[in-house]
């Protein structure tokens, strides 16, 4: 069921990633379910978790109460943590065959989308191992290779067949795919082609290209550098390059670019990263001439007058007389990538126009430049346009409607509760070896950055029908949002509501319910804990900020995000499966994350005491605990 | 409003002891307001009442239902089936709702799960008041707006009695006296000379005193027919 | 003359006049009221007796009173409004009047909650105001509330009680008038202890020619015991007992004197200050189960 309104994280994510989702599950210590859940748009969260450019968190509604949720790093946590959770593929065959051509993310993401609708999907990829950049440039002090396997791996789990070191139009002609029995054929390979200037050289010892460079790094080569390399480029991959050269033991690496540090195309946080690791940036400088022979002596460069003309295109000018020498013996040209169409002969142009019958084109080869998360939207809508051309069903969209920005009113009652910040190895340390940077969550601290989040758009919702405008919400509320509508019934505005759900499990008509399954959640976990233990705890996971978990063996445990959301209903329906005993977990004093949930947990503690001991229990078995150890 | 209140779950079990398939009917309207008989009290009841059959080895299928209103035939009738199904109705109704669906299904029994306390509201707490009689003759025009038949605990119509102190009832230091309120009312709307009037001793006949009320709001042909089926 | 009784004619007369209370007993033993009577007999002009007090039950007031008149006293029958209805009351009524009874006091009266029935469902048909003036019909226009003509006029000299101290207190003079305009003719009040706060509320009687309309006659009762100082002082409500009297007792203790003795001289120190208050035409005298004090406090106050 699609939901009516969706949270902005997930809308600034070009793929739609569930990001509440699966942070309401490691919020609750299911880290596979939080794998699972992210796992349902994002078919490289593991790898995500580590290189996305995470739009997510731009728009996250804490930033201004205090900072984003660190979502990326979370979503690392949840493939470290909850990597071993499986899913079997249950579609319905169809019998139709597709062939893809390029195992990078667009490519996988596509071929994926398509067996999950039941087709037979092929992927043909050159190198010998399939995830394009991810598994071939990307450095791997930013990316660590067990990341991409792990995707690779439930890619493949989903039933996409992979056929690597099968290059197109060496190994194989699309014409030959067809005589296969293949229906569709998929282009998605990239921008292989890293791109250069007149100014280069082909043939000097002493000059690379990024991508030949970042390759040989990522394959444990020492491609040789001299002491001084310039690094000529200003977008991620030229970063990336610059970094790893400081890696591999250079004194000093120079980046060379046309833009201002501001208009770097790389991301600024990169751009920092690598300032703190000593590269050196020479910004609005054009590479005009290479200096000296071989060996070289460094590069004249010419300073930039602009790089954008009046309508943004990319149009350097520069100043006639304006010059500097930048001093090196290597340099690493980084500008840009290009895609490889010579293999597709004269019908490039009509591929690329998409005039080719049961040819379709996705992701960087098709759309240009981008990162990860974009190549995989593009495949998703590659899948959805081949699956219509071979169904002719047209696939129907949910419209959802995106939550605006927390209002004033709510941002001083939201709680602070500052981001759980995670190791970096200091910078002189760090460029010593390709070994990874940043640290990942401990268990502990992925449950407390996950319980930040303030599940938007997941809070209470009214059914119109059973709503008989008792007021019992607008009174319960301790954030004053429910109001009586026009029409008669209690409204509750999303934007607003902050999913403390009291009023959802004070409602006498039961008619307020989550917008997300929290109570469904609950409930089944009670069945579930009622079967197997006698002794149920519900507990606060907001206790974590103050205590270090504990299980009790023979008791059974459900986790809550508030105590409040565990009505008298749900500690009943616990006695009733078969509960013997029943305590809640509760946080300490006033420290509830939202408001006054401990107060409804006290109070129904003492109703349901009064119903055990008419029916038989002892009311003792019911204790609230609100101490911490 | 009609104010309801559980009956205390023992008592209910008593009720229940013979019956082995019941349907437990909330009702949708004001005893849901008065948290008595909700969706949300049928399916806590309902949990208790398993809960005790376990605890007593008593074997026992319970079913729960939320109609809008048990007062109204029609939507007593939608409940048919369930109420088919069951050896008895254990109705969260208002006695007016008890009462309607057992005259809609012969030979059923219906037993009433809730107290029906009063006509009253509360303020935004959870704290119910009683504040109408029903005596069918109101006379809230002469007492300030408060009714001295049910907020002054002996129905004075000429009050306060001696024992109204610092505001409260003789009765109970909880009970606001009906009399101090109305004084104060009357003195706040400036009509503090509608005090002194003595009223003279009450015609019950307007209320259940007089015999139970029919109201009949048919006129003409229509009215005739009614009473000639009455 | 109204009723003809010895209380209407005493205080006709302007003599400073004094009624007693008595209680009849919670089982069917008449001797007990014959043996209060006794106490009584000679001390007071008429004895109130009382109708289930607080809500417990006793011998009916009415039937008691024909044991009293049989002694030679005069009685004041009570009426309360919480067990019988209008129905009910002006067959008492009639009753009463038939048996020669010629004072009635009209009360509301205590809430059932208060007593040994608290189950019982009150009646409160008519209030003391109503029931005033239902008998002053009786009496002045032999009619029945119904308007049913009698043709023969009920003798009765009604009463009723007022509290000065309970709330709101400004509005105790204006009830007092109410029960003015019913038609009430003598007025019992609640004890009175605190004398500032009563001559308050003469003040504003007099004010309003109250005093005039009404015969204004003082509630005082003689405190047993230090604990019963302050029971009345915090449980009764409507009642003042102010911390003086309380002191004054636990001096008395403390000097090792009677203590009794000290709770008749604090009545008869009452009397004399209330007696001074214009307006204020006799005292009615509540010893709770404590009759033998009403002697001693009526020869005390110099009242015989």
């Amino acid at each position: 069921m699609t939901r009516e309104y969706m949270p902005p994280c997930q809308a600034a994510c070009p793929i739609s990633t569930d990001v509440q989702g699966y942070l309401m599950h490691s919020a609750l210590g299911d880290f596979s379910g939080a794998y699972l859940n992210a796992r349902l748009t994002n078919p490289f969260i593991s790898s995500c978790g580590f290189i996305c450019f995470h739009p997510c968190e731009e728009k996250c509604r804490r930033e201004g109460v205090d900072r984003a949720l660190s979502v990326m790093a979370l979503k690392r946590a949840a493939s470290e943590l909850g990597r071993h959770a499986t899913v079997e593929n249950q579609a319905k065959k169809t019998g139709k065959k597709i062939a893809v051509i390029g195992g990078g993310p667009a490519g996988l993401t596509a071929a994926q989308d398509l067996c999950i609708l039941g087709h037979d999907v092929t992927v043909f990829e050159r190198e010998s191992k399939a995830g394009g950049m991810l598994s071939q440039t990307i450095p791997k002090y930013r990316l660590p290779r067990e990341a991409v396997e792990d995707d690779i791996r439930w890619i493949e789990s989903a039933g996409v067949k992979l056929k690597t070191g099968k290059e197109a139009g060496k190994d194989f002609m699309i014409e030959d795919l067809k005589n296969q029995g293949f229906e569709v054929t998929l282009i998605a390979t990239g921008l292989p082609v890293s791109r250069s200037l007149p100014v280069f050289p082909d043939e000097h010892r002493s000059i690379y290209l990024a991508l030949p460079f970042l390759k040989a790094v990522a394959n444990g080569e020492r491609p040789k550098l001299g002491d001084e390399v310039i690094v000529v480029g200003g977008g991620n991959v030229a970063i990336d390059v610059a970094r790893s050269a400081k890696r591999l033991g250079v004194k000093q690496v120079k980046l060379v670019c046309l833009e201002s540090r501001e208009e770097m195309p790389a991301h600024s946080w990169e751009i920092e990263e690598a300032a703190e690791e000593g590269i050196e940036m020479n910004c609005c400088f054009g590479p005009y001439e290479v200096m000296g022979g071989e060996p070289m002596e460094g590069l004249r460069c010419q300073a930039v007058k602009s790089v954008f003309d009046r309508d943004g295109r990319f149009n350097p000018t520069f100043f006639e007389d304006k010059f500097n020498e930048v001093g090196g013996d290597t340099i690493i040209v980084s500008i840009g990538q290009g895609r490889d169409v010579s293999w597709l002969g004269d019908s490039a142009q009509a591929v690329l126009n998409d005039e080719v019958d049961g040819v379709f084109s996705a992701g960087e080869f098709a759309v240009g430049p981008g990162g990860c998360v974009d190549a995989m939207k593009n495949g998703h809508t590659a899948a959805v346009k081949i699956d219509e051309y071979l169904t002719g069903e047209v696939m129907e969209t949910g419209d959802q409607k995106v939550l605006g920005e927390l209002p004033e009113r709510m941002r001083e009652q939201v709680k602070v509760r500052e981001r759980i910040e995670r190791d970096i190895r200091p910078a002189l340390e760090r460029i010593d070896d390709f070994d990874l940077f940043e640290a990942g969550y401990a268990q502990k601290y992925a449950c407390k950055e996950a319980l930040r989040c303030m599940s938007c758009a997941a809070g209470a919702v009214v059914d119109k029908g059973k709503c008989v405008a008792c007021l019992t919400c607008v009174r319960v509320c301790p954030y004053e949002i429910p109001k009586i509508g026009p029409e008669s019934v209690a409204v509750i505005d999303p934007e607003e509501c902050q999913a403390c759900g009291i009023c959802i499990t004070e409602c006498p008509a039961l008619a307020i319910g989550f917008r997300r399954d929290q109570e469904e959640r609950l409930f089944k976990a009670i069945e579930e804990a009622a079967s197997s233990s006698a002794g149920i705890d519900f507990y606060c996971r907001n206790r974590l900020f103050f205590e270090d978990e504990k299980t009790q063996k023979d008791r059974a445990r459900i986790n809550v995000t508030c105590i409040a959301h565990v009505s008298a209903r749900a500690i009943l329906k616990a006695y009733e499966l078969g509960a013997q005993a029943v305590t809640l977990y509760v946080c300490p004093g006033d420290e509830c994350f939202y408001k006054e949930g401990h107060e409804w947990a006290q109070d129904r503690v003492q109703n349901v005491k009064s119903v055990l001991a008419a029916a038989g229990y002892e009311p003792d078995s019911l204790t609230y605990k609100d101490e911490v150890s | 409003m009609i104010i309801g209140e559980k009956k205390p779950l023992d008592e209910i079990l008593e009720m229940i002891s013979e019956y082995k398939k019941v349907l437990i009917a909330g009702c949708g309207t004001c005893v849901t307001i008065s948290y008595a008989g909700g969706e949300k009290e049928a399916a806590e009841l309902a949990s208790a009442i398993k809960m005790a059959d376990k605890k007593a080895g008593v074997k026992r299928e319970i079913r729960e239902l939320t109609p809008l209103r048990q007062c109204e035939v029609e939507y007593v009738r939608e409940m048919e089936d369930q109420v088919k199904w069951s050896d008895v109705v254990l109705s969260l109704a208002c006695g007016v709702g008890v009462q309607t669906m057992a005259d809609q299904f012969s030979g059923k029994r219906v037993l009433p799960g809730v107290n029906t306390m009063m006509l009253g509201s509360h303020g935004a707490d959870r704290v119910f008041k009683e504040y109408c009689g029903a005596c069918g003759d109101c006379i809230l025009d002469e007492t300030g707006g408060i009714c001295p038949i049910v907020r002054c605990s002996k129905s004075m119509l000429n009050g306060p009695c001696g024992g109204s102190s610092n505001g409260k009832c003789e009765v109970s230091p909880e009970i606001e006296c009906g009399w101090q309120l109305i004084y104060d009312k009357l003195k706040e709307l400036k009509k503090a000379e509608e005090w002194d009037v003595n009223r003279p001793p009450k015609d019950w006949r307007s209320s259940w005193h007089g015999g139970p009320r029919i109201v009949n709001k048919e006129s003409g042909k229509r009215k005739a027919e009614s009473e000639e089926r009455e | 003359m109204k009723s003809g009784s010895n209380l209407e004619k005493k205080l006709n007369s302007g003599k400073f006049a004094v009624t007693a209370e008595l209680g009849p007993p919670r089982n069917c033993d008449m001797s007990v009221v014959e043996e209060k009577a006794k106490i009584l007999k000679g001390y007071a002009d008429a004895v109130n007796i009382t109708d289930c007090q607080t809500a417990i039950v006793r011998m009916s007031s009415i039937t008691s009173a024909v044991a009293l008149m049989k002694q030679g006293l005069e009685p004041v029958i009570q009426m309360t409004c919480r067990d019988r209805n209008r129905i009910a009351i002006q067959s008492e009524i009639l009753g009463a009047a038939g048996l020669g009874v010629r004072n009635m006091l009209c009360l509301t009266g205590d809430h059932q909650k208060f007593g040994d029935h608290p189950e019982a469902k009150g009646v409160w048909d008519l209030d003391s105001i109503q029931l005033i003036a239902v008998v002053k019909k009786m009496r002045d226009e032999h009619l029945l509330s119904s308007g049913y003509d009698m043709e023969k006029p009920v003798q009765m000299f009604i009463g009723a009680a007022e509290n000065p101290f309970a709330d709101p207190f400004e509005c105790r003079a204006a009830r007092l008038e109410k029960k003015v305009e019913a038609g009430v003719d003598f007025i019992q009040t609640q004890i009175v202890y605190n004398i500032e706060k009563f001559e308050k509320w003469m003040e504003e009687v007099r004010k309003r020619g109250l005093h005039e309309r009404a015969y204004i006659t003082v509630g005082v009762t003689p405190l047993k015991s230090i604990g019963m100082a302050r029971y009345m002082k915090s449980n009764v409500p409507g009642l003042d007992v102010p911390d003086s009297y309380i002191e004054r007792l636990s001096k008395a203790k403390e000097d090792g004197k009677d203590l009794k003795q000290e709770g008749i001289q604090v009545a008869i120190d009452i009397i004399d200050r209330v007696r001074k208050i214009p307006g204020v035409k006799g005292i009615h005298i509540m010893a709770i189960e404590w009759e033998e004090a009403v002697p001693e406090i009526v020869k005390g106050a110099g009242l015989k």
